[in-house]
C-alpha cells in the first residue's frame, strides 16, 4: 500500500516523471535529471520512494545494475486516498 | 540580563527535540537561538556605525583565540563586546576556543586559570572540564569555582563532545538538571566517541519532562557549514542532538590574500528552500537563478557590509527563521519528523547521520 512522500521527494519525482513517465530508468539517468543533487541525496530520495512504495526496483541483466520504474501517480493517489 | 529559569514546554516523542522557555529579568524567549558570534559581531559593529538595526537574539558569544607566541588567550576587545551585548539585552558568553589537541591536553590547573581570567570579565563564566574528568572530580572543582562567583554570575560548565564516554552522560545529566547554561564544544560529527556522546546528549535531553527545570545546552565551536554532512547548517545538526543555543567556530587562521580572491560564487549561502548551504552554480542549476547574488543585492552597501558579510549575515537570519519554524511545529503539536522530512537538507541529514544515533527516548 503506497504512503505519502515528503515534499522535496515529490518535487524531484515530478521532474523524473516528466522525463521518463512509466519507463524504466537506470541510476545514471536519474542522476542526470536530478543534478545538482549529490549521490547521498539521490540514495535517500530513492529510499523514500521505495519505503512509500512509489517505485518498482528490479535487477538488470548485469546483476549489479538496478532498474527503476515510477508507478503510475494516479494509481498511487487512489491507493493513498482509499486504503 | 539575569536568568531566572528554563522550563520544558514540549518534547517531541519521535525526534526527541525539546521546546524550552527561558525566563529572565528582561522577558522570556524560546530555545534554539543562534548567538551573535565573532563574525556577526563584526558585521554589527559596522551596522551600528550607520545606525542600522542589529540581530534580534538573546545571546552573544566571543570565541577567544589562543595566542601561540604569548602563550595566552587573546582577551583584547572583550570589554567592548560585552558592552555591545548588554546594550542589546543579550547574555554574553566568552569561550576559549580549543582545538582537539588543546582539549586532549587540558589540565585542571589550566581550566581553573582560564576560569579565573574570565571571572571579572563576564556574568556567565565558562569552566572547561578536562576530557578525562569524572563526575566526582568535576563536583569538587565546581564547588570551589562556585565560591568565586558573585550573585549576579552563573557558572557555565563546558564539556567536549569527545569527553571520556564513561563520564560524559553522568556529568551532562547532572548539569542539565542543575545549571542554567551547559556548554558543549562540538566538532564535525565524524568520530565514534563524538557520536556516542551526542547520542547520550540527545536521549538525556529527550527524557526531560514537561514543566521540569533544566539547562540551556550551548553548542559551541561547530562548523557553520557541515561539509561532511551535505552542507546542512551546524545549527540544525546540533538541534537534532539537543542543542538550544548555537555559536559556530570562529576562523582565526584566515588567509586574507586568499579571501581577497574569493567571489560571491565561492561562498556558501544558506538556501532556506533546501534547508542547507549551497553555492551559486548549484542554485542556478536548480532554480535557474542565483540565490547568493540576490542575497547580496538585498543588503545595500549603505548598510555597512561587504559581500562576504552580507552572505553570512543573511544566512544567519534565514537559519534562525528555520529554527523558529521547528519551534512553531512544536507549539502547534504537528508531527515534527514528518514536517522536517519535507525538506531535502533536513531529511537527508536525519536519514544518514542521525540514524546511527539512538532515536528520541
Amino acid at each position: 500500500m503506497a504512503k505519502a512522500i515528503p515534499k522535496w521527494v515529490q518535487e524531484r519525482l515530478s521532474k523524473l516523471w516528466k522525463k521518463f513517465e512509466g519507463k524504466e530508468m537506470t541510476y545514471e539517468q536519474i542522476e542526470s535529471v536530478l543534478k545538482p543533487d549529490e549521490k547521498t541525496t539521490i540514495s535517500v530520495f530513492l529510499n523514500e520512494l521505495k519505503k512509500a512504495e512509489w517505485i518498482d526496483i528490479r535487477r538488470g541483466e548485469d546483476a549489479r545494475v538496478r532498474i527503476y520504474t515510477i508507478k503510475e501517480p494516479n494509481k498511487i493517489l487512489r491507493e493513498i486516498i482509499t486504503p | 540580563m539575569k536568568i531566572h529559569q528554563t522550563k520544558v514546554e514540549a518534547v517531541d516523542e519521535k525526534t526527541g527535540i525539546v521546546l524550552k522557555r527561558t525566563i529572565t529579568d528582561k522577558g522570556e524567549f524560546l530555545n534554539r537561538k543562534i548567538a551573535v558570534s565573532n563574525t556577526i559581531y563584526t558585521c554589527e559593529k559596522n551596522r551600528v556605525k550607520l545606525n542600522k538595526p542589529v540581530t534580534n537574539t538573546p545571546f552573544q558569544t566571543q570565541h577567544l583565540e589562543w595566542n601561540k607566541s604569548n602563550e595566552e588567550w587573546e582577551l583584547t576587545g572583550l570589554k567592548k563586546a560585552k558592552k555591545h551585548a548588554e546594550k542589546n539585552n543579550r547574555f554574553f558568553i566568552p569561550f576559549n576556543q580549543r582545538n582537539q589537541e588543546q582539549w586532549a591536553s587540558l589540565t585542571w590547573d589550566e581550566s581553573l586559570e582560564d576560569f579565573r581570567d574570565l571571572l571579572m570579565k563576564t556574568n556567565i563564566v565558562p569552566f572547561n572540564i578536562p576530557i578525562t574528568a569524572s563526575l566526582e572530580e568535576w563536583e569538587s572543582y565546581k564547588k570551589k569555582a562556585l565560591t568565586y562567583l558573585s550573585e549576579e554570575q552563573n557558572l557555565m560548565p563546558v564539556l567536549s563532545s569527545k569527553h571520556d564516554v564513561r563520564h560524559f552522560p553522568l556529568i551532562f545529566n547532572n548539569e542539565l538538571k542543575q545549571s542554567h547554561f551547559l556548554g558543549i564544544s562540538c566538532y564535525e560529527i565524524t568520530g565514534s566517541i563524538e557520536q556516542i556522546n551526542l547520542g547520550f546528549m540527545k536521549s538525556l535531553n529527550a527524557k526531560l519532562k514537561v514543566g521540569e527545570n533544566c539547562a540551556l545546552v550551548v553548542c559551541l565551536n561547530f562548523p557553520r557549514v557541515m561539509s561532511r554532512h551535505l552542507q546542512v547548517a551546524g545549527s540544525f545538526a546540533f538541534t537534532c542532538f539537543g542543542g538550544d543555543v548555537f555559536s559556530q567556530k570562529a576562523n582565526f587562521s584566515m588567509d586574507y590574500d586568499q579571501l581577497e580572491e574569493l567571489t560571491p560564487s565561492d561562498i556558501y549561502c544558506y538556501d532556506n528552500r533546501e534547508k542547507k548551504f549551497t553555492k551559486s552554480n548549484a542554485q542556478k542549476e536548480r532554480y535557474g537563478f542565483d540565490v547568493t547574488n540576490n542575497v547580496i543585492n538585498s543588503i545595500p552597501v549603505s548598510e555597512g557590509l561587504d559581500f562576504h558579510q552580507s552572505i553570512k549575515y543573511l544566512s544567519q537570519r534565514l537559519q534562525q527563521e528555520d529554527l523558529d519554524l521547528i519551534n512553531n511545529f512544536l507549539i502547534q503539536g504537528q508531527p515534527l519528523e514528518q514536517e522536517i522530512n519535507n525538506y531535502t537538507g533536513w531529511n537527508v541529514f536525519l536519514s544518514t547521520i542521525s540514524s546511527q544515533i539512538p532515536k528520541g527516548k
